[in-house]
């Protein structure tokens, strides 16, 4: 009988989440770099090929909308010292999680955005030194007749942009 | 003479079921706020999002008893669901539970017993688009039940989900059976 006769009545609660844009890049550990060339002992040798430097990490967080991916660019921003090249290549992060792009190998920096990841989706690679892209910098002698001694502070930008 | 009875009893129990039992609901909207990530490299400081306990309060009358029926309960099953809309819940790895989290008040007694309401209350439970068992209880004369609350819960809370706005409706069916 009550299955014949049975009745009912609804009520509804609405929910929801709003998952936002992220888009955070920082370099760790804080602070500057020193590429030094060694003076040669031996009249006649050679300043040294290059210098190198694989200290810094950059860390990243990112949120996307479906199907938008980031890269990370970097760019001089001051005067490079005549005479010099300045390279960096950003390994593949391996710690966090998610889509975390590829490396474009190494790059010649120059007053343009550089594309040195590509392909960054949603991703967190996890914070602080030792997590993310190990950012290597190789400083090399582009014209030797264009070298003069001293030292020189070079600014490279780091930024994580939309495709 | 028997067939009498059987008729009686038969619009009885259709009458008893006509009558307007109803659902109500309270708080009928919630939308929480993801915690903002300030450090790269860095996931949202939580995967799960909870509600107050009390985020929504559900009220239960049923229908008038009739004659004898007046002394005896009158069982109800509350069911519930979820119909998501918009971005999709599943690609993002977002799953929405509920648990009943009170037993509310009333409900009515009489001389045969004392109203009662179970089930629900033990864990989240995981709402897919389907009708399903989420609590039961009786009720006497058309004492209503009033605001058992009802806790939500989301998880999947990442930066690895597409960013969209997530939204879901959660539907409660009041059944007397």
């Amino acid at each position: 009988m009550a299955s014949t006769c049975m009745a009912q009545t609804t009520g509804t609660v609405t929910a929801g989440v709003n998952l936002p844009l992220v888009a955070l890049l920082d370099i760790e550990p804080v602070g500057g770099i020193t590429l030094a060339f060694t003076a040669p002992s031996e009249a006649g040798a050679i300043l040294g090929s290059s210098a190198t430097d694989n200290t810094k990490w950059i860390n990243v967080s990112s949120a996307v909308s479906s199907g938008l991916t980031r890269r990370i660019t970097a760019r001089i921003s001051s005067t490079l010292p005549s005479g010099f090249q300045l390279r960096v290549q950003a390994a593949n992060a391996s710690t966090g999680a998610g889509t975390r792009g590829t490396s474009s190998g190494a790059v010649l920096l120059t007053n343009v955005d550089q594309t040195i990841v590509n392909g960054i989706a949603g991703a967190y690679t996890l914070s602080g030194s030792g997590n993310g892209y190990n950012l290597t910098y190789s400083l090399s002698i582009q014209s030797y007749s264009l070298l003069k001694s001293g030292t020189s502070t070079v600014t490279v930008v780091y930024t994580l942009q939309d495709n | 003479m028997l067939k009498i009875v059987i008729v009686i009893f038969v619009l009885l129990g259709c009458w008893k079921s006509s009558m307007a039992q109803s659902l109500s609901v309270t708080g009928t909207t919630w939308l929480p706020t993801v915690s903002t990530v300030t450090e790269a490299g860095n996931d949202y400081s939580t995967s799960t999002l909870t509600s107050a306990t009390n985020q929504s309060l559900l009220s239960v009358t049923m229908p008038n008893a009739f004659f004898i029926l007046v002394l005896t309960n009158n069982h109800y099953t509350v069911q519930i669901k979820s119909i998501n809309s918009g971005a999709s819940w599943s690609a993002a790895g977002l799953k929405i539970y509920a648990k009943r989290t009170g037993n509310g008040s009333g409900g009515g007694f009489s001389l045969l017993g004392v109203s009662d309401i179970s089930g629900g209350n033990a864990a989240f439970q995981e709402l897919t688009s389907s009708d399903t068992y989420f609590f039961e209880g009786n009720n006497y004369g058309t004492t209503p039940r009033t605001d058992i609350p009802i806790q939500f819960q989301i998880t999947g809370i990442s930066i690895l989900a597409p960013v969209a706005n997530y939204s879901t409706s959660i539907i409660f069916t009041l059944i007397d059976d």
